[in-house]
């Protein structure tokens, strides 16, 4: 128990960021509760009458929603500290390890979902609605999202190719399937308890068992690299060593899903006018985190360095090429589809026109903002990522809807390519004077999470 | 007399169909301290991992406690310690909080023992251990393995990143681990010195075998180096038996003999009409010796 509990304690407050985003989103949670039953009902802009101003009744709406996020997130070490000491030898010989480990995975998840079941509750509190029920639906809702959400971060914290197109994958389904019940209230919550249960049960069998089937996985996967053979060909050596070999891998990843989801909404009769935003949305997701590998590229172009003869300039040069023929095979069928998709969903001309614009340029500043990732990440750089996003987010919205001027459709596409150009000359500025001390792995590896 | 901590009968391994342990056999009593030698790939890692039950046997087995190491109880697992080749540790902890995690697994930590040894081997509980050194790490994963003060510990080359200093510190602790007499350590190093210094058990794994085990005095007895000289010049060919390797140069020869015994001294004289010299071999000319 005491082993559990310290996970647990150190799942949510293992770094000092952890501490703060943990003990924000409690205190958030708690507060933004306490609020919403201090306050009378809200009206949220209708037109009653209100005591608070529309900003004020923003925030107290607000408030609890971001302490459900920041608990959520407040966890970020679960995945990590998981997988690390699942693959490690301490698994071995920790009594008990792999029971104590697999409970406090299962529980932090409990945790995050109760947390949040509860908050919404009292959100709905104030309103007559079955309580009951509401923290019922919120319960599984939050319990299928928190699963899912750390698989996302572990398999993304992973890097590579194949981590990136799982997370991706993962993360889609994470947003689209709690969606049918919150939006659907009269949706039975057996679908969600069950895929919770498989899922749950899948992977504690998988995890208690993982001694017995490690041999086997060994030899799958032997047999495997057998049959897909080496990812180094003749003449490729700087994507070889920088990780851009295998684009096609990434690029088919994201296809079927795509192409099965835009399937499945043709056949469920959901088309224009209603998808535009969520639909450009996912794409401009996919296109960012294909990219996102760029954020490796300084560690891992040190062994170039030492066996080309290049200046740094050229090393940034040929990275920079590097990674625009990966580019070009992942954002090609991104583009494709996204053409495909919206005449199958009927999509409009201008959104899908505008919109291969916006994904060649989520592409870009993804790229390039991986690639001034040199050194360890300061707030500069978290700044300029995280504007960029919204930018990127912005524009989407902008773009799906029909009132939006063209002018300013235009405006916006022209911002984000100057502030790709802008992200570039930074890039190329830091390639000018990279120092591998200062690039460390793990530091890479943050950035891309 | 106590039974045996660890004790392994007839103990294989393959993988794919390739033999890399072949019919070990071995006893580990409390008290002892054993050292494991064996060139890269002599097995010495899969021979560890066996013991603490991290793989299957494929031949054989290994009890630990009295259970087949490869089914271990919890409470068992409680009295092993174990330090890999390679740290474990969580990148994102500090030293302080990545202890504070192994520590909660087990019913008995000594926070005192892990305080003292943090601070004579200067490793900074409050430091992340991504920011570490090599060696840094290598300390935190050695005091992880020692904390709980375990009956066995199992070391895999632990001092291979350590500087003379932390490797000094670290051999008196392993001394002081074992001085009690109820507690065994295994451990596998390449720093022959090291054994030497430490170990009161030997065992020399050589093509994929159990080569050599017992103590180290019994070893240094048992295999030395002769030298003989004579007036005459010596046979082009001589036969000493259980020689590993013989040097002759006219009327002087050298030889390496496994399994010397000293009333051997005088036959070997008047076999070669010589005056024969017994030299006895540090543990590292004894190891050169037998793979050479």
């Amino acid at each position: 128990m005491k082993a559990i509990a310290r996970l647990i304690f150190t799942y949510y407050t293992g770094t000092a960021l952890l501490r703060f985003i943990s003990s924000a989103g409690l205190l958030a949670g708690i507060v933004g509760s306490a609020l919403l039953l201090y306050f009378p009902p809200l009206t949220g802009g209708s037109g009653n009458p209100s005591r608070l101003s529309l900003a004020q009744e923003a925030l107290v709406f607000f408030l609890p929603v971001a302490g459900i996020l920041c608990f959520t997130f407040g966890a970020s070490l679960l995945p990590a500290l998981l997988a690390r000491l699942a693959t490690s030898h301490y698994l071995y010989v920790l009594p008990y390890g792999r029971a104590k480990l697999l409970t406090s995975a299962f529980a932090t998840v409990a945790l995050t979902a109760v947390f949040a079941a509860c908050v919404v509750t009292m959100y709905y509190s104030m309103m007559p609605f079955a309580l009951g029920l509401v923290f019922q639906r919120a319960l599984a809702v939050s319990f299928v999202t928190a699963s899912f959400l750390y698989v996302v971060l572990w398999l993304t914290g992973k890097g590579g190719n194949i981590g990136l197109l799982a997370g991706a994958f993962v993360l889609i389904a994470t947003l689209v399937l709690p969606l049918r019940f919150i939006a659907m209230p009269s949706t039975s919550l057996t679908i969600p308890w069950t895929i919770c249960a498989v899922l749950w049960t899948v992977f504690a069998a998988s995890f208690l068992l993982a001694p017995r089937l490690k041999a086997s996985v060994g030899r799958a996967r032997h047999a495997l690299a057998g049959l897909t053979g080496s990812s180094y060909r003749g003449g490729g050596e700087i994507d070889f060593l920088i990780g851009t070999a295998r684009p096609w891998a990434l690029a088919a990843g994201q296809g079927v899903p795509i192409a099965i989801a835009t399937v499945l909404l043709h056949i469920f009769g959901l088309t224009a006018p209603s998808l535009p935003s969520p639909w450009l949305f996912f794409f401009t997701i996919m296109s960012v985190i294909s990219s996102a590998l760029a954020s490796f590229a300084a560690t891992r172009s040190r062994a170039l360095w030492l066996r080309a003869r290049w200046t740094r300039a050229q090393l940034f040069t040929n990275v920079e090429s590097s990674f625009w023929r990966y580019n070009c095979c992942t954002l090609g069928v991104l583009l494709l589809l996204l053409v495909w998709s919206g005449d199958v969903l009927e999509m409009p001309t201008r959104v899908v026109a505008f919109g291969m614009g916006l994904l060649a340029l989520a592409s870009a500043l993804s790229t390039y903002i991986g690639l001034i990732v040199t050194a360890r990440i300061g707030w500069r750089d978290a700044v300029l990522a995280v504007t960029t996003m919204v930018a990127l987010m912005t524009a989407v919205v902008y773009l799906s809807s029909p009132a939006t001027a063209t002018t300013t459709i235009v405006a916006f596409v022209g911002g984000l390519t100057a502030l790709t150009f802008v992200v570039r000359e930074i890039a190329r500025r830091r390639w000018g004077r990279l120092d591998w001390m200062l690039c460390r792995g793990d530091l890479a590896v943050r950035a891309s999470a | 007399m106590s039974s045996p901590y660890i004790a392994a009968h007839g103990l294989g391994k393959s993988f794919s169909g390739k033999l890399v342990l072949a019919d070990v056999s071995f006893t580990v009593e409390p008290g002892d301290v054993v050292g494991v030698l064996g060139k890269n790939g002599a097995g010495k890692t899969t021979l560890l991992e066996l013991v603490l039950g991290f793989t299957p046997p494929t031949s054989g087995g290994v009890q630990l406690f009295g259970y087949d190491s490869y089914r271990l109880p919890g409470a068992a697992k409680a009295r092993i310690g174990f330090v890999p080749q390679q740290d474990e540790l969580v990148n994102q902890l500090t030293a302080a909080d990545q202890i504070g995690v192994i520590a909660s697994f087990y019913p008995k930590w000594d926070d005192e023992l892990v305080v003292r040894l943090s601070r004579e081997w200067e490793v900074d509980l409050g430091q992340r251990v991504k920011n570490m050194s090599v060696g840094q790490r290598q300390k935190l994963s050695i005091l992880l393995g020692l904390g709980h003060k375990p009956d066995v510990l199992i070391l895999d080359e632990p001092v291979a990143s350590l500087d003379p200093v932390a490797r000094r510190q670290f051999l008196e602790q392993i001394i002081e681990v074992a001085a009690d007499g109820k507690r065994s350590v295994v451990f596998s190093s390449h720093i022959v010195s090291d054994v030497e210094r430490l170990a009161n058990k030997i065992w020399i794994l050589k093509d994929r075998r159990m080569y050599w085990q017992g103590d180290f005095d019994s070893l240094k007895d048992s295999i030395v180096r002769v030298h003989a000289r004579s007036t005459q010049p010596l046979p082009a060919s001589l036969s000493i038996l259980n020689a590993l390797n013989v040097q002759r140069n006219g009327t002087t020869a050298t030889a390496t003999v496994q399994g010397w015994r000293a009333e051997m001294q005088d036959g070997l004289a008047q076999q070669l009409g010589a005056e024969i010299e017994v030299e006895q071999l540090t543990l590292e000319e004894i190891f050169l010796e037998l793979h050479r």
